[in-house]
C-alpha cells in the first residue's frame, strides 16, 4: 500500500512545532542572542573597521545595549509603578466623564446602562439559586522567612536568568560569529559549501538591514509618539513611546494596539475631548508618514515576505513561544523565506513567505482559462494591455498560454475537447482585448503633430491596408497564432487567414494565392518541421514571394538553430515573437525600411 | 541521381531499420542526393536520436526490428507534440493485413524501388511538388 503523500508533511511539521514548544527554554534564549547579535554586527563591523579589536567591540557593544536596556527599563518601570498608584483617580474621573456623557438620566447610555444593571441582577438571582454559600476559612500566615524571601525573589528571579543566559550567549554569537559560520558550513556538509554560504550571506544582509532598519524607525517612532503625547499632556508618555515602539514591529495591527491605550487614558485623565483626538489623530498621522514615506527610503518596498505572512507568522509565533514569540517573528519569517529561495527541498517557503507573486502571470491567466473563469482571464489581459499593449499582452499572455495548452496536451493532462475549449476561449480574449496604440509606439514616435495625427488617422481608417496571407501551420495552436498576428496589427496589417489544411493542402493554396508577403505561424518544436515543408514549396514555387515564420520559440526549442534551418529551407525571416513579426512583415511590405 | 554527391539541401531524415545493408545504402543514396541523415538500428536508438535533438524533417522506418519495434516507435512519436508532426514513410517486407493500419505518410513494401522512394521523400520534405 502506497503511504498517504499528505500525511507524512503533516505529521513532521507538527513534530518540528511540539519540538520547537517543548524546547523553548533552549531555543528561545539562543534566537533572542541571535536577533540582538544580528542587530549589533553592523555596529560592530563598523567599530573594526577603525581597528577596535574584537573583544572591545563586542564588549562596548554589549554593555552599551545592555545599559541602555536597563535605563529604558528602570524609566519604564517607574512609569508603570506611578501608573499603578494613580489608577483609582483616573477611574473616578472617568466614572465623572462618563457621566457627563450619559447626558441625565433618561439619556441614551442611562437607558442602556439600566438594562444591563437589570439583566445582571436576573443572571446573579438564577446564580444564587443553583449555588450554595462556601464555607469561609480564616488561614493564618505560617511562612518561614526562607519562604518569604523566595515569595520576594521569585518573579524576579525568572527574568533576571533570562537577561544573563541572553546577554551571555549574545556575547558569544558575537565576539565567534565566523567560527560559528563556519561550524555550519560544516554541518551542512562541504559539498554545499556555495549553497550554505549564498543561503546564510542572504539571510544575513536581509535580517540585519531588515532588523537595523526596523529598529531606528520604531525607536524613532516611539521617541516622536513620547514627545507628541507630552505635549499634548498624555500622563506616562514615555512608557507609551516605549510601547508604541514595540509593538510597530508586528504589522497592520501593532501601531493601533499601542494606540489604544494611551487614548484611552488621555481619555480618563483630560477635561473635554481634545486630548483624546489630539492622541489618536498623532498616531495616525505619524503612522501614515513612516509606513509611506520613511519606511520605503530605509527599507525599501520589498522585504522579501510578504505582509500577510508575517501577520500569520507573529500570530504563529506569540502563540508558540508568547512574547518572545511576538519579538523573534519577522527575523525567524525572513530566515524561513531565504532558506525557501536557496534550498531546493524548502522551496514551499518561499512560495508561502515570500513577497514574490504566487503565480507568474502568465501561468495565472492560463489556469483562469482552464478553469473556464474566461471573464477574469479577459480583465487580466485587459489590464496587462493598457499597460503595456495589446502586442506584448498576447506576446506574454496568451502565447505563452498556448504553450501551456501544448504542454498539458502533451503530458495527457488535457484531452483533446478541453484543449479544443482552451484554445476558443483563447481566440475570443484575443479578438475582445481592445486593440492598442502602444502596439505601433515606435511607429508613432517617427511622427508628431496633428498633420501627421490626421495623416495616420487617414492611413489606418479609409486608405486600404497592406494585405499579408496568414497561414497556421498545424492544427488550432497555430490558427490561433494567426488569430493574435491579426488582432495585434489590425491597426497597420490586414492579415487574411488561410483556411486550415494538410501541408499538401496549404502549400498549395499558398502558391494559388501568389502572395506578395505570407506569414506562417508555428508552435515549436513540434510544427517547426511543417514550417520549413512549407517554406520550401512556397520558396521553390514562388521565389519572389516574402516568407516571414513566425515561432514563438523559448531557450529550449534552440531558437537560433531552429531559425537557421528556416532560413536554409526559403525562410526570408524568423520572428520569435509578435512585435517581431509584424516589424519583419511591415519591412517586407516596405511600409518600414530594413 | 549521378555519380557526384549533390549540394545540401537542408533536409535530415532519420533512417531505421536493424538490417545494416538496407540502413546504409538508403542512407548513402540520401546523402549523395544532399540529405543529412541520422542511422538507427531499432526504435530505441531513433528515439535516442530524437530525445537528442536531431530534428528530423522525415523518419524513413522499418517495423520488424529488435528492442524497441516500427510500431512501437510510430506510437511513441506520434503521442509526443514534438514528433507527431514528422512525417513518416515505412518499409515493410509483409503484406498490408501483417502490418495493421498504420498512421503513416507512406508506406513501401521491401525490396523497394529506390528511385521512386528518393521521390516521395523529396515531396514529404517539400523539396518538390
Amino acid at each position: 500500500m502506497r503511504p498517504n503523500r499528505l500525511v507524512s508533511p503533516i505529521f513532521e511539521l507538527t513534530l518540528i512545532v511540539a519540538i520547537v514548544y517543548v524546547a523553548r527554554p533552549v531555543l528561545g534564549p539562543l534566537a533572542l542572542a541571535i536577533y540582538f547579535a544580528f542587530i549589533l554586527t553592523p555596529p560592530s563591523d563598523a567599530l573594526e573597521r577603525f581597528g577596535v579589536p574584537r573583544a572591545l567591540t563586542v564588549a562596548l557593544m554589549c554593555s552599551a545595549a545592555l545599559a541602555l536596556f536597563i535605563f529604558v527599563g528602570a524609566v519604564l518601570a517607574s512609569q508603570l509603578v506611578d501608573l499603578a498608584s494613580e489608577v483609582h483617580t483616573y477611574v473616578a474621573q472617568m466614572q465623572t466623564k462618563l457621566a457627563d456623557l450619559r447626558g441625565g438620566k433618561g439619556g441614551t447610555l442611562d437607558t442602556l446602562g439600566s438594562a444591563l444593571k437589570q439583566l445582571g441582577r436576573v443572571f446573579e438571582t438564577s446564580i444564587a439559586r443553583t449555588e450554595k454559600a462556601a464555607p469561609v476559612r480564616i488561614v493564618g500566615s505560617d511562612d518561614t522567612p526562607i519562604e518569604r524571601l523566595q515569595s520576594f525573589l521569585g518573579p524576579l528571579l525568572a527574568p533576571l536568568t533570562a537577561l544573563i543566559i541572553v546577554s551571555t550567549l549574545t556575547v558569544f554569537v558575537l565576539a565567534r560569529r565566523e567560527d560559528l559560520r563556519n561550524r555550519l558550513i560544516q554541518l551542512v556538509g562541504p559539498q554545499n559549501v556555495t549553497l550554505t554560504t549564498r543561503t546564510l550571506d542572504e539571510a544575513v544582509h536581509r535580517i540585519s538591514h531588515l532588523l537595523l532598519g526596523l529598529t531606528y524607525i520604531n525607536a524613532g517612532y516611539g521617541v516622536i509618539i513620547a514627545v507628541g503625547l507630552s505635549v499634548i499632556g498624555v500622563p506616562y508618555a514615555i512608557l507609551w513611546g516605549a510601547l508604541a515602539g514595540v509593538l510597530r514591529f508586528v504589522p497592520y495591527v501593532g501601531t493601533w494596539g499601542a494606540a489604544f491605550l494611551p487614548t484611552f487614558v488621555a481619555f480618563a485623565t483630560t477635561p473635554g475631548w481634545y486630548a483624546t483626538l489630539t492622541t489618536a489623530a498623532l498616531f495616525l498621522a505619524i503612522d501614515i508618514v513612516t509606513g509611506n514615506l520613511i519606511e520605503p527610503v530605509i527599507i525599501g518596498r520589498r522585504t522579501g515576505v510578504s505582509a500577510f505572512a508575517l501577520l500569520v507568522s507573529v500570530i504563529f509565533w506569540t502563540w508558540l513561544w508568547g512574547a518572545l514569540g511576538l519579538v523573534l517573528a519577522t527575523p525567524l519569517t525572513v530566515c524561513a523565506s531565504v532558506m525557501g529561495r536557496h534550498i531546493p527541498g524548502l522551496g514551499f517557503l518561499s512560495v508561502m513567505l515570500g513577497d514574490d507573486p504566487g503565480l507568474p502571470s502568465e501561468v495565472n491567466f492560463y489556469q483562469r482559462v482552464l478553469a473556464r473563469a474566461g471573464f477574469d482571464a479577459l480583465r487580466l489581459a485587459r489590464q496587462t494591455a493598457s499597460e503595456v499593449g495589446t502586442l506584448l499582452t498576447f506576446d506574454t499572455l496568451l502565447v505563452p498560454a498556448l504553450r501551456l495548452l501544448a504542454r498539458d496536451i502533451d503530458a495527457g493532462i488535457l484531452n483533446r475537447d478541453a484543449a479544443n475549449s482552451v484554445t476558443a476561449s483563447l481566440s475570443e480574449i484575443a479578438r475582445r482585448v481592445r486593440p492598442s496604440s502602444r502596439g505601433s509606439a515606435k511607429q508613432q514616435t517617427t511622427r508628431s503633430g496633428v498633420f501627421q495625427s490626421m495623416a495616420r488617422r487617414l492611413s489606418t481608417e479609409e486608405l486600404p491596408k497592406p494585405e499579408v496571407l496568414g497561414v497556421g501551420a498545424a492544427g488550432q495552436t497555430d490558427a490561433l497564432l494567426i488569430d493574435l498576428l491579426t488582432h495585434g496589427t489590425a491597426a497597420d496589417l490586414a492579415v487574411n487567414p488561410l483556411p486550415a489544411g494538410t501541408p499538401q493542402q496549404l502549400a498549395q493554396a499558398i502558391i494559388a494565392r501568389e502572395p506578395r508577403v505570407v506569414c506562417i505561424a508555428a508552435l515549436p518544436p513540434g510544427n517547426t518541421v511543417i514550417a520549413r515543408f512549407l517554406c520550401r514549396r512556397v520558396h521553390a514555387a514562388l521565389p519572389k514571394t516574402t516568407i516571414v515564420v513566425f515561432l514563438p520559440a523559448v531557450e529550449d526549442d534552440k531558437p537560433a538553430e531552429a531559425a537557421a534551418r528556416l532560413r536554409e529551407a526559403g525562410a526570408d525571416a524568423v520572428a520569435f515573437d509578435l512585435h517581431m513579426a509584424r516589424e519583419a512583415l511591415l519591412r517586407a511590405l516596405g511600409t518600414v525600411k530594413a | 541521381m549521378g555519380e557526384g554527391r549533390a549540394k545540401p539541401n537542408g533536409c535530415r531524415v532519420l533512417v531505421v531499420d536493424d538490417d545494416a545493408d538496407s540502413r546504409d545504402t538508403i542512407a548513402q543514396l540520401l546523402e549523395l542526393n544532399g540529405y543529412t541523415t541520422g542511422k538507427a538500428d531499432n526504435g530505441r536508438t531513433a528515439l535516442e536520436q530524437l530525445e537528442g535533438g536531431f530534428d528530423p524533417d522525415l523518419v524513413v522506418t522499418d517495423l520488424m526490428m529488435p528492442g524497441v519495434s516500427g510500431w512501437e516507435l510510430l506510437a511513441a512519436m506520434r503521442a509526443r507534440l514534438a514528433w507527431a508532426s514528422i512525417p513518416i514513410i515505412v518499409l515493410a517486407g509483409m503484406s498490408p493485413e501483417q502490418r495493421g493500419q498504420l498512421n503513416v505518410e507512406d508506406t513501401f513494401e521491401k525490396p523497394m524501388d529506390l528511385p521512386v522512394l528518393l521521390k516521395r521523400i523529396g515531396e514529404l520534405c517539400g523539396l518538390t511538388g
